[in-house]
C-alpha cells in the first residue's frame, strides 16, 4: 500500500503580492486536529480530562490553552477543537483520556491553519472580520469562531504583536487565500507554506 | 441587529438563523387534523416583547432563546436554549 503523505491546505498556493511586507501568513501544515464535544452534563468533566491529558488549563469558554505540542480553543459550549504534533497517536490518545465523556472526531485531514503577523495586519483583518479585534477587547488567549468573505473560521490570538491564528475547512484554504490577497495587497502580503 | 450570545459574546444578527417563536406545544398525537395545521402553519405576530428560537450557526452553533421586541428589535436577553442535564 502505498504511504500517504500529509499536504497542508495551503500547499503550493505561496507567492508574494505588493511589497510583501506588510502581513506575513505562515501555513501550520501537518498538525493533527480533532473535535472534542462533551456528552450532556459532562462538560466541566470533558474539560478536567482534557486538561489533565495535555497538561493544559483547558475551560468550558472562548479561550485558548497552549503548549508547545497541543493547541485547545473553546469553540462552543462543551465543545473544542485540538491540535496537536502529526502523530497518529495524538488523536487516539485523546479518545482514550475522553472516554465516556466525550466524542472525539479526527479532522487532521480537515483544517488548514495559518499564522498571521505583520505591522499592517490589524488594517487587513477589519476588512473581513464584524467582532471588536481592538486589543483591549480581543487579547491574547480569546477564540472566536465566525465567518470572514462568507467563510466559517475560528480565529484566535497568540500574542500581543499582534499573532493571529486562523483554522477553517482544508477545501477552503484558496477562498480564504483569494480573501487575503485581496484585502492585504495594498499593505503587501507574503504567504509561505512549509 | 446584533445579538448577546452567551458563549460567544454580542455577534452580528447575519451569523445567526431566525427559526422562529417559541412554542406552541406539539398537539397530542390525538388531536384533530385542525390543531395541527394550527400548529403547523399558523402563529401570531405580535407588536410585543417575543420569545425567538435563533441558531448560532456560523458561530458557537447553540441554540438561543431570544427575548426581541417586533417594535424596535431592541434584544432585552439571549439565553442557551439546551435544558438542563438530567
Amino acid at each position: 500500500m502505498a504511504d500517504l503523505v500529509h499536504r497542508g491546505g495551503y500547499a503550493g498556493l505561496g507567492r508574494r503580492v505588493g511589497s510583501g511586507d506588510g502581513v506575513l501568513a505562515v501555513e501550520r501544515a501537518g498538525l493533527a486536529a480533532a473535535t472534542v464535544i462533551a456528552r450532556r452534563g459532562k462538560a466541566e468533566e470533558a474539560a478536567a480530562r482534557l486538561g489533565g491529558h495535555l497538561g493544559l488549563p483547558v475551560a468550558d469558554a472562548a479561550k485558548r490553552a497552549a503548549s508547545p505540542t497541543a493547541t485547545v480553543l473553546g469553540t462552543g459550549p462543551g465543545t473544542w477543537l485540538v491540535f496537536g504534533a502529526e502523530d497518529p497517536g495524538f488523536v487516539a490518545g485523546l479518545a482514550a483520556a475522553l472516554a465516556g465523556v466525550a466524542a472525539v472526531i479526527d479532522q487532521s485531514d480537515g483544517q488548514a491553519v495559518l499564522h498571521l503577523s505583520g505591522t499592517r495586519l490589524p488594517e487587513v483583518l477589519e476588512k473581513g472580520v464584524r467582532i471588536d479585534l481592538d486589543p483591549a477587547r480581543f487579547t491574547p488567549g480569546d477564540v472566536a469562531v465566525t465567518s470572514i468573505a462568507h467563510i466559517g473560521v475560528t480565529l484566535w490570538k497568540i500574542d500581543a504583536a499582534p499573532t493571529f491564528a486562523v483554522a477553517l475547512p482544508r477545501s477552503y484554504a484558496g477562498s480564504f487565500q483569494h480573501w487575503l490577497e485581496a484585502s492585504a495587497g495594498p499593505a503587501g502580503l507574503t504567504v509561505v507554506s512549509d | 441587529m446584533r445579538i448577546p450570545c452567551p458563549f460567544c459574546g454580542e455577534r452580528d444578527s447575519d451569523e445567526f438563523l431566525s427559526i422562529g417563536t417559541v412554542g406552541p406545544a406539539r398537539p397530542d398525537e390525538k388531536a384533530s387534523l385542525d390543531a395541527f395545521v394550527d400548529y403547523l402553519h399558523f402563529r401570531d405576530n405580535p407588536a410585543a416583547e417575543t420569545r425567538e428560537h435563533w441558531h448560532h450557526v456560523h458561530g458557537c452553533r447553540q441554540w438561543l432563546v431570544v427575548s426581541r421586541d417586533t417594535r424596535s428589535h431592541t434584544i432585552s436577553a439571549a439565553e442557551p436554549a439546551r435544558r438542563s442535564a438530567p
